[in-house]
């Protein structure tokens, strides 16, 4: 009995110490400043679920554009840290110039398509901040740094192959795209502008480093495996609700 | 002959009754004043007008006071029906005065002055109509509280029904005079109830919050006290009131550290021009409370520089318009109508005057006025002397509520100077008593009881609450005697962070 009064009254002990030193440390920013101001906090994202969408772009893409449409689902555990599971799923269009070097040049390019990205991270948000416009109306933001992996799902289109006019049994064509998924990392930053005390406007940036077997894309199913990185920059903007 | 004679007389007095009651009757009598209302011809005003010119023709001043109505000259209705109420019960149309009157005033809310005028004669309160009441009584209240016969306002205001629109007026000088009587409790109910029915955002709804933290601060509970200052929007403009007066709350709760934080708001330079001159005086008490005697000097020394050119100014102003107090009421309206070039020292004043609701009401009234001057002049231009003749009506009355309006805020002007003085000297005491070394005498006489257990407070007037997240910005002093920078999202919520000096 004795023993189980002195287990508790150490855990309740070790508990309101570190609570102490959790409001001592919140109450110390900024001590060496004779006046301060002290109020809630605009923005509390703590223990609250965060559901957004909005657009996404790859960015650094040479032959095609890539748009897609992104959906995320994260959770607060507090102003700093939050994990955060995100889905993009989207399209992508030739540009201008992979069509001329074909047409004109017959060069044919070989493209990594991304078609959908899945991914789960970590967020960090160490910058809280406030901006006034010249008119005097204030908002407030934060900034986030991320790291995370996942599935990147890409697309092959084997339009850099040629047609299956005198085709092998192993050779790919136009004729037979395929879908492959492999495993990814990211990391990232970006910033979330608050709207109103339950929503916020936010931007995006990731380097999304895909680790994929080059030889999937090649116009042989006999072609040798290789590792290969693919990075994709992928920039988003977004729109947040928070429960 | 006799017979036939008498007859004739007679037929003739019929044939002239007849005439007279169907207002077709024969040349020299005229149509009666309700006729010629009831015709709706385009001369009706006109020919009223000249049948109650001369004021004895009662049913001439009713009619032309509803002419007016109807033609929405609301103001020079409502003179004609307080003339009529002002002639007594006796009148025929006094009931019917006070009816008219009394619709006019649910609707455009005439001022005191105009209203304190109306009911001089003496009047037996139980042959008053149902409909008459309230405005009566709302009119004998004013003036019961003004003469300070508090059980008679009471009573007066108990009287106001609640369909009136100045009800909650009425409950909210009743919830005035409870507590003046020293029944807090009831008058903090009666003033939520004021609270409940006022509209949101309005100044009723604040005015009966900050009495409700006043009586509080009474009875000295000072975090309730706190929580309905705290209830004062930002926007509203009793916001920097609370927060003064909040600031003393702070300071006989021991926690000199939010009384400060409240000041440095008032002094920030968004406030440049407002008037809060005691809180220097509660600048150098807090800091006299925490030993830092320098602090209390320089206190001082800036209400010195900021508020005795002020007091100064005033004063001149007073002295150079006490013959003829019009001149004061002009530089109130030439502040209030931003008249470029027409700047005093003691526009902090001067902008308070123009904030009060003697002033508001009064303006109101006097646009209404000449909104409707401007009406006659247009619609009646070729009707010369009519016109003017009913233009000058309308005239005679604003310039008398104006005499009455520069009267009363050159009083207000008189007190606030007297004020100045009183705050003046307090300041020089106690700058006397530090240079005597009499600290602790000083001290001593800050009754402020640290013993017992209080809640923090963080910027706001918001209570801490564990497990809140706060932000904290820290406010850049300037250097070289500059104000640092403020920040207008910051202003309310600063909290000083410094320590005692007492040894």
């Amino acid at each position: 009995m004795t023993k189980r009064f002195i287990k508790l009254f150490l855990t309740i002990l070790l508990l309101g110490a570190s609570w102490n030193s959790f409001c001592a440390e919140e109450d110390d920013e900024f001590k060496e400043f004779e006046i301060r101001v002290i109020r809630p906090r605009y923005f509390d994202k703590r223990y609250r679920l965060e559901i957004g969408l909005g657009p996404a772009v790859i960015t650094n893409q040479s032959f095609i554009y890539t748009y897609m449409m992104s959906g995320v689902l994260a959770f607060h555990f507090s102003d700093s840290w939050a994990i955060e599971g995100d889905y993009s799923y989207g399209l992508s269009i030739d540009k201008i110039e992979k069509k001329h070097l074909d047409g004109d040049f017959n060069i044919k390019t070989e493209v990594t398509r991304t078609r959908s990205l899945a991914e789960v991270g970590l967020l960090w948000t160490p910058i809280y901040g406030k901006f006034q416009a010249e008119s005097g109306y204030l908002f407030y933001s934060d900034t986030y740094f991320s790291v995370g992996g996942g599935k990147t799902e890409l697309l092959y289109k084997y339009d850099h192959c040629e047609a299956t006019a005198n085709s092998s049994p192993t050779a790919r064509s136009p004729d037979t795209p395929a879908m492959y998924s492999y495993p990814s990392v990211y990391l990232g930053a970006g910033q979330r502008f608050f709207v109103s005390k339950n929503s916020s406007l936010k931007w995006d940036l990731r380097v999304n480093n895909i680790i994929r077997n080059a030889s999937d894309g090649s116009c042989s199913t006999d072609a040798a495996p290789s590792t290969e990185n693919v990075t994709n920059v992928v920039v988003k903007m977004g729109y947040s609700y928070f429960l | 002959m006799n017979k036939i004679y008498r007859k004739s007389i007679a037929a003739s007095a019929l044939v002239l009754i007849s005439f007279s009651s169907s207002g077709l009757a024969p040349k020299g009598s005229g149509p009666s004043a309700k006729a010629i209302y009831q015709s709706g011809s385009d001369t009706v005003l006109q020919k009223l007008f000249k049948m109650a010119k001369s004021g004895v023709d009662q049913e001439a001043v009713y009619y032309l006071a509803k002419t007016l109505d109807r033609q929405e000259l609301r103001m020079m209705a409502a003179i004609y029906f307080r003339d009529l109420i002002r002639q007594g019960p006796s009148g025929k149309f006094f009931n019917d005065a006070i009816k008219g009157l009394s619709n006019i005033d649910q609707d455009i809310r005439l001022n005191t002055s105009f209203l304190g005028s109306t009911f001089r004669a003496k009047i037996d309160e139980k042959k008053l109509l149902k409909e008459s009441r309230s405005i009566y009584a709302y009119v004998k209240a004013e003036e019961s509280f003004r003469l300070q016969k508090f059980k008679e306002a009471m009573s007066y205001f108990s009287q106001v029904s609640q369909s009136d629109a100045r009800y909650n007026e009425a409950l909210f000088m009743q919830a005035v005079i409870i507590n003046a009587l020293g029944q807090k409790n009831k008058a903090i109910e009666l003033f939520r109830k004021v609270a409940d029915l006022a509209s949101p955002k309005s100044r009723m709804l604040d005015q009966a919050n900050l009495n409700i933290a006043r009586i509080n601060y009474e009875k000295r509970d000072f975090e309730e006290s706190i929580a309905y200052y705290a209830k004062i929007s930002r926007n509203s403009p009793f916001w920097l009131t609370a927060i003064f007066e909040s600031s003393w709350d702070f300071l006989v709760n021991a926690k000199p550290n939010n009384t400060l934080g409240n000041i440095h708001t008032l002094h920030s330079p968004f406030f440049a021009h407002r008037f809060f001159p005691e809180s220097y005086i509660l600048e150098a008490i807090s800091y006299l409370r925490l030993c830092r005697y320098e602090k209390v000097k320089e206190a001082m020394n800036n209400f010195k520089d900021r508020y005795v050119p002020i007091m100064n100014d005033l004063k001149n102003i007073l002295q150079n318009n006490l013959d003829d107090k019009s001149e004061f009421l002009k530089i109130v309206v030439e502040f209030d109508n931003r008249i470029p070039n027409k700047h005093h020292l003691s526009d902090p004043i001067i902008h308070i005057l123009s904030q009060t609701d003697l002033y508001r009401d009064n303006k109101k009234i006097s646009e209404i006025i000449t909104e409707e001057i401007a009406y006659i002049r247009e619609r009646y231009k070729n009707n010369g002397s009519f016109s003017s003749d009913l233009i000058r009506v309308a005239s005679s009355e604003r310039k008398t509520l104006e005499q009455e309006l520069a009267r009363k805020l050159y009083r207000e002007g008189t007190s606030y100077s007297d004020y100045l003085v009183d705050l003046y000297d307090q300041t020089k005491l106690i700058t006397a008593e530090l240079m005597l070394g009499k600290v602790d005498a000083l001290r001593s006489k800050l009754k402020i009881d640290s013993s017992k257990k209080r809640s923090n407070f963080i910027g706001g007037l918001q209570p801490l609450v564990i497990g809140q997240k706060l932000e904290y910005w820290p406010f850049e002093a300037g250097k070289e005697g500059k104000k640092g920078e403020y920040w207008q999202d910051e202003l309310g919520g600063y909290v000083y962070n410094i320590e005692s000096k007492c040894s």
